[in-house]
C-alpha cells in the first residue's frame, strides 16, 4: 500500500518534471528560429505581429496550462487511470483470443478422438463440421464486432468499407475451408471403402492382379461417394453458403477498389454499368424505330 | 486373423510389366506430344452474313447441291460454343448437314463482355433470332425455314416457334430442357439451390470459368481425375491427343453468359419451371406451347447428366403439333453430337426427316396473343405473317406422315460413365 501511494507520487513528480522540460526545450527552439524572431515581420506586413510567433506562442501557452493542470495531482490521478485502462482493453482482446484458441482446440481434441471410428460406406449424414461452426461462432461473438465499431470522421465511411472487407475475409475463409473439407471427404471416405473393399475380395480370392482394375475399383467408388455427398442437404447448404459469402466478399472488394479508383482517371464498374444500361435502352430503342422505319418504306413503296 | 489370397509373384510380374508398358507409352507420347498436331476446329468454310452486336450468322458453303428447299438454322446455347458441331472433319454435324443437302445457316452468340450484362432472353429471341430468321427468309426467298436447338438454344427455338409459328416449318431439339421441375440431374437441384440474384448483382454476368467449375464439379471423380488418367494412357496415340486436345479446347472456351439473361433462365427456368406450364413470359407475350404446330423431332441422351431425359420429354405431349416424335440416344449430353456411333444415327436422321417434310406447305398458328399484363417494354413490331395462316385455321389436323416411328430402346446393359466419356473422347 505505501509502496503503491510511493510509486504514484514519483509518477507525478516524473510527469512534472517532464511538462516543465519539454515547455522550456520549445521556448528555446522558438527564440533559437530566426523566422520567429519577434521583430521580423515581412515586408508586406508592416505593423502586424509575426503570424508563426503567434501560433508558436499560443501553443506553449496550451502547453504551459496543461502542466499546471497536471500539477493538480486529482488531474494528473484522473489521466494516469485513464492509461491504466488501455491494458484491460487490451487485455480484453487478447483473453477473447485465448478462449477462442481454448475451444477450438477443444474441439480438435474431440474430433481426434473420433478418428479410427467406423466410416460408414456412402453415408454423409450428420457430418463432423463442428469445428467449422465453433470458429464461425467465435468469429462472430468475439471478433466481428471489432470490425463493426462505428467509424467517425471525414472517413468515416471508407474505414466502415475497408473494415467490412476485412470482416468478410475473415468470414469467407472458413466458409471456404468447410466447403473445400467436404469436397475431400469421399476422397477419404473411398479409400477406406476401398480397403475394406479389397480385404473381402481377398479373402474371397478374388483380388484384382492388375493395377488398373485396381484403379477402376477405386474411381467407381470415388463417384458413388461425390454423387451422394453433392445429393445431402449439408452438401447444398455449404455450397450455397460459399457462394453467398463470396458474392458479400466480392462486393465488399468491388466497393473499396471503387474507392481507390475514384482518386484516378479510370472509370469503376458502377460509372460503366451505368453507361452500358444508357447504351443498351437506346440501342433497343433505336433497333424498334429503325424496324418502323423500314415497314413505313416499305408500305409507301408498295 | 484371414490371410489373403494374393500370389506375390503375380502382383510383382504384373508390375513388371506395367512399367514396360508404360515406358512405351511414355517414350511414344514424348515424340507425339512433340510433334506437329493437327487440333484445329471449326474447320468447314462459311461466311459471316449478318452481324448484329456481338452476334453473328454463319452461312455454310455447300459443297455440292442444296438439295433440301427449306433452309435450316441452327440455335447453340449460349455456354460453350457452337463449334462443337464441327469439332473436326470425320466428325461433324455440320458437314453431314452439308453432304445431306442442306442450306445451312448457324447463329455464333459471340464473347459477352460486361456491356452485355443487361441483354434478356426476349432481346436474345425477339431481337437477334427473329432478325436472323427475317433476314434468311428474306435472303432466300422461303416461306418458312427450318429451326434446330441445342440444349438451352433449343430452348430458345421452343419459345421463338411458339412466339413465331407462322416463320418455322420444322422444329428440331435436342438435348433441350423444357421440364425443369426434376431432381434427376443435379444440376437441376444446384440451381434450385443457390440464390442467382446475388450472383448476377455481384460478377454482372456469370462468368464462364465458374460456370465450368460448377460442370466440372457435376462428376468430379471422372471428369477431373479419370478423364485424364485416361488421356495418359494413351498419349501414345496421335490421334487421340488430337481429338482430345480439341474436346480439351471447346470444354474449356466458355463464354460468360449476360447476367439478365441468366437471372431469368435460372429463376422462370429452372426456379418456377414456367415454361411447361404456358406460364412464361418472353417481351410481355405469354409464350403457348400449344402455338407449335409445326413438325416437332426431340432428341435426347438417356445418360445426360446435365439434361436429363426428363427434363426433354414433356415437350412432345405439351405442344400443339400432332406430327412429333421423340427419340432417345444411348449415350450424354455431348455424344449426342460427336460420338462415332451417333454421327451415324443422330445427322442422317435429321436429314430424312426433314427431307420427308420438305414439300408440302403446312398450315401455321398465328400468335397473336398478347398477356395484356405486362406491356413490352420497347413495343414489338407487329410482323406479316404468312399468308397460309390467314386462310386456314390455327390448329392444325395434318395427319402424322407414313414415317417409321422408332420405338424407345429399353436398355438392358447401362454403359458406365468412362465407356461414354471415351466413345466421346
Amino acid at each position: 500500500m505505501e509502496d503503491n501511494k510511493s510509486g504514484k507520487n514519483n509518477m507525478d513528480a516524473m510527469m512534472q518534471e517532464w511538462m516543465k522540460a519539454s515547455t522550456g526545450f520549445w521556448t528555446s527552439m522558438l527564440k533559437a528560429d530566426p523566422a520567429s524572431a519577434p521583430d521580423f515581420v515581412p515586408p508586406d506586413q508592416e505593423g502586424k505581429k509575426n503570424r508563426y510567433v503567434e501560433s508558436m506562442e499560443a501553443t506553449l501557452k496550451r502547453m504551459q496550462s496543461a502542466s499546471s493542470a497536471l500539477n493538480d495531482p486529482q488531474m494528473a490521478d484522473a489521466i494516469l487511470k485513464g492509461l491504466n485502462t488501455l491494458p484491460e482493453f487490451f487485455m480484453k482482446i487478447s483473453k477473447a483470443g485465448w478462449e477462442a484458441s481454448a475451444r477450438i482446440q477443444g474441439k480438435v481434441a474431440e474430433k481426434a478422438g473420433k478418428i479410427g471410428q467406423k466410416t460408414d460406406a456412402y453415408q454423409f449424414e450428420n457430418l463432423d463440421q463442428g469445428i467449422f461452426k465453433a470458429w464461425r461462432e467465435i468469429y462472430e461473438e468475439e471478433f466481428s464486432q471489432y470490425f463493426k465499431i462505428p467509424q467517425l470522421g471525414l472517413t468515416r465511411y471508407y474505414q466502415e468499407r475497408l473494415n467490412h472487407l476485412l470482416d468478410q475475409a475473415n468470414v469467407l475463409r472458413p466458409t471456404l475451408s468447410e466447403f473445400l473439407y467436404l469436397i475431400y471427404l469421399p476422397m477419404e471416405k473411398s479409400v477406406k471403402v476401398f480397403q475394406d473393399k479389397i480385404e473381402e475380395l481377398s479373402k474371397a480370392g478374388n483380388a484384382p492382379d492388375k493395377a488398373k482394375d485396381y484403379y477402376n475399383l477405386w474411381i467407381k467408388i470415388l463417384e458413388g461417394h461425390y454423387m451422394n455427398l453433392f445429393k445431402s442437404p449439408e452438401y447444398l447448404a455449404a455450397m450455397e453458403e460459399l457462394i453467398k459469402q463470396m458474392e458479400v466478399y466480392v462486393g465488399a472488394k468491388n466497393e473499396v477498389l471503387q474507392d481507390l479508383l475514384q482518386s484516378l482517371p479510370i472509370p469503376t464498374n458502377k460509372d460503366m454499368d451505368n453507361i452500358y444500361k444508357d447504351l443498351y435502352l437506346m440501342k433497343k430503342r433505336i433497333k424498334v424505330l429503325e424496324k418502323k422505319l423500314a415497314q413505313k418504306d416499305k408500305s409507301q413503296a408498295a | 486373423m484371414d490371410q489373403a489370397k494374393i500370389s506375390l509373384d503375380l502382383i510383382l510380374a504384373n508390375i513388371a510389366a506395367e512399367a514396360e508398358k508404360a515406358q512405351d507409352t511414355a517414350t511414344k507420347a514424348s515424340e507425339v506430344l512433340l510433334g506437329p498436331l493437327e487440333t484445329a476446329m471449326a474447320t468447314t468454310p462459311y461466311d459471316v452474313v449478318y452481324e448484329e452486336d456481338r452476334v453473328k450468322l454463319k452461312h455454310y458453303r455447300t459443297p455440292g447441291d442444296v438439295t433440301l428447299k427449306t433452309p435450316l438454322l441452327v440455335t447453340y446455347a449460349l455456354i460453350n460454343r457452337e463449334t462443337m458441331l464441327d469439332l473436326q472433319p470425320d466428325r461433324s454435324v455440320v458437314q453431314t448437314f452439308l453432304n445431306g443437302g442442306i442450306d445451312l445457316y448457324m447463329i455464333d452468340w459471340g464473347y459477352p463482355t460486361r456491356q452485355d450484362r443487361f441483354v434478356t432472353i426476349d432481346d436474345h429471341i425477339n431481337g437477334y433470332m427473329d432478325n436472323i430468321v427475317d433476314y434468311i427468309i428474306e435472303k432466300t426467298g422461303a416461306p418458312q425455314i427450318n429451326l434446330m436447338g441445342i440444349c438451352m438454344g433449343g430452348t430458345f427455338c421452343v419459345i421463338y416457334a411458339a412466339l413465331h409459328p407462322e416463320k418455322i416449318k420444322n422444329l428440331i431439339t435436342t438435348v433441350t430442357p423444357t421440364n425443369f421441375d426434376t431432381d434427376k440431374g443435379l444440376l437441376h437441384i444446384w440451381m434450385r439451390a443457390i440464390d442467382t440474384d446475388k450472383i448476377i448483382d455481384t460478377f454482372g454476368n456469370l462468368p464462364g470459368d465458374v460456370m465450368n467449375l460448377g460442370f466440372l464439379m457435376l462428376n468430379p471423380a471422372r471428369l477431373m481425375i479419370d478423364k485424364y488418367v485416361g488421356f495418359f494412357e494413351s498419349m501414345g496415340s496421335k490421334s487421340f491427343v488430337e481429338n482430345f486436345v480439341r474436346m480439351e479446347k471447346w470444354i474449356f472456351d466458355s463464354p460468360d453468359v449476360p447476367g439478365e439473361t441468366f437471372r431469368q433462365f435460372a429463376n422462370d427456368f429452372y426456379k418456377k419451371n414456367l415454361l411447361i406450364q404456358n406460364k412464361l413470359e418472353i417481351g410481355g407475350r405469354r409464350v403457348d406451347l400449344k402455338k407449335i404446330t409445326m413438325p416437332l423431332l426431340n432428341y435426347y441422351g438417356i445418360y445426360d447428366h446435365l439434361v436429363p431425359p426428363e427434363a426433354c420429354n414433356m415437350l412432345t405431349k405439351c405442344v400443339g403439333s400432332s406430327d412429333t416424335e421423340d427419340v432417345s440416344l444411348d449415350t450424354g449430353h455431348i455424344g449426342i453430337y460427336v460420338s462415332s456411333k451417333c454421327q451415324r444415327e443422330f445427322a442422317p436422321k435429321i436429314i430424312r426427316w426433314l427431307r420427308e417434310r420438305d414439300g408440302e406447305q403446312r398450315p401455321v398458328a398465328v400468335a397473336t396473343e398478347t398477356s395484356g399484363e405486362q406491356p413490352s417494354p420497347v413495343p414489338r413490331l407487329k410482323r406479316p405473317s404468312h399468308p397460309a395462316a390467314e386462310k386456314k385455321p390455327a390448329r392444325t389436323t395434318r395427319p402424322r406422315p407414313e414415317v417409321p416411328r422408332p420405338t424407345r430402346k429399353e436398355q438392358t446393359i447401362k454403359p458406365s460413365l468412362t465407356q461414354v466419356i471415351q466413345e466421346t473422347i
